[in-house]
């Protein structure tokens, strides 16, 4: 199999598919010091695989549609949608979403970093908040200002 | 100028607040998409204009700064991670309603996608983490009413 950051990069969303869910598979393609960036967090080592579980779980028939792949030598930058269907729950730190059957269709982009034929950085630009609105879950800002002037006093 | 050089000098006039010289940058059908939100801004002029979300964001974030990390062309295509900085100090509209200032310190990844024509953008796709920003400025605690709602 050829290494070139396109191939990995495409194989990493094969891998990742609902319907594939190799993690193992995913996390091998990282080298032993490859990261994944979303949002605020960094994933490394044993953790590599925690995004795949953590989107199946939600949404097991999850498919990222590629729209555009950009490749420059060891960059691959790709504009995509994250799809599937909310039938499992979806576990934020404020507590379980319970799944409501909507289907998603979250944009993003992607950025990965391949060297000496393994990933060495993937970033994950996902509209978290376009996902969350799928599942249901609104902004309250005149809850969350409340809250927050009450706090102050 | 190459296209990632005519794209830096976009974001030197975004910082600038040279919305007509930020509009300038576009083809007269560019379009801009926030991501974020789903929304899309055609066109020089208007609350739909290409310029309107630089007005936005300079009256919320006085201090706005787009603090470019790197930067990724390939033809037409210039693609950058970025982080938008800045101190909301006054109103910040959103699809969901106006949020009054916080006073609270947004430091969100971002990553823009811009496409361009004969040295002009013709589409800028803004993928900014709606999520983080919401969170450093307060108000995505607020997730639990809803999660407990549902």
């Amino acid at each position: 199999m050829t290494t070139d950051a396109e191939t990995l990069a495409r194989r990493a969303y094969q891998l990742a598919e609902g319907s594939v869910m190799d993690v193992q598979g995913f996390v091998d393609l990282f080298a032993d010091d490859g990261e994944i960036n979303a949002g605020t967090m960094t994933f490394r080592g044993e953790q590599l695989g925690w995004l795949v579980v953590f989107l199946a779980k939600f949404a097991p028939d999850i498919h990222p549609e590629l729209h555009r792949v950009v490749v420059q030598d060891n960059i691959v930058a790709v504009e995509l949608a994250i799809r599937g269907t909310f039938t499992g729950p979806y576990e934020s730190p404020a507590g379980v979403l319970q799944p409501n059957g909507a289907k998603l269709d979250v944009p993003g982009a992607d950025f990965w970093v391949v060297e000496d034929g393994k990933i060495k950085q993937f970033n994950c630009h996902v509209s978290v908040n376009i996902l969350l609105e799928q599942m249901g879950v609104q902004a309250d800002f005149a809850a969350a200002i409340k809250a927050q002037h009450v706090s102050k006093l | 100028m190459n296209n990632e050089q005519i794209i830096r000098r976009a974001y030197e006039l975004a910082e600038k607040v040279d919305v007509k010289g930020w509009v300038e940058c576009f083809t007269p059908d560019g379009t801009f998409t926030d991501m974020s939100i789903g929304v899309t801004y055609h066109g020089p002029d208007g609350p739909t204009g290409v310029g309107k979300t630089v007005e936005v964001y300079a009256k919320a974030f006085p201090d706005m700064h787009r603090e470019l990390y790197r930067f990724f062309s390939v033809g037409d295509v210039v693609v950058v991670e970025l982080a938008l900085q800045g101190t909301h100090k006054g109103p910040l509209p959103t699809p969901m309603g106006i949020l009054p200032p916080t006073g609270k310190r947004m430091d969100a990844p971002c990553c823009d996608v811009f496409r361009l024509v004969n040295g002009k953008i013709q589409s800028f796709d803004c993928y900014p983490s709606g999520t983080v920003i919401f969170a450093q400025l307060g108000v995505l605690s607020n997730i639990e009413a809803a999660i407990a709602r549902s």
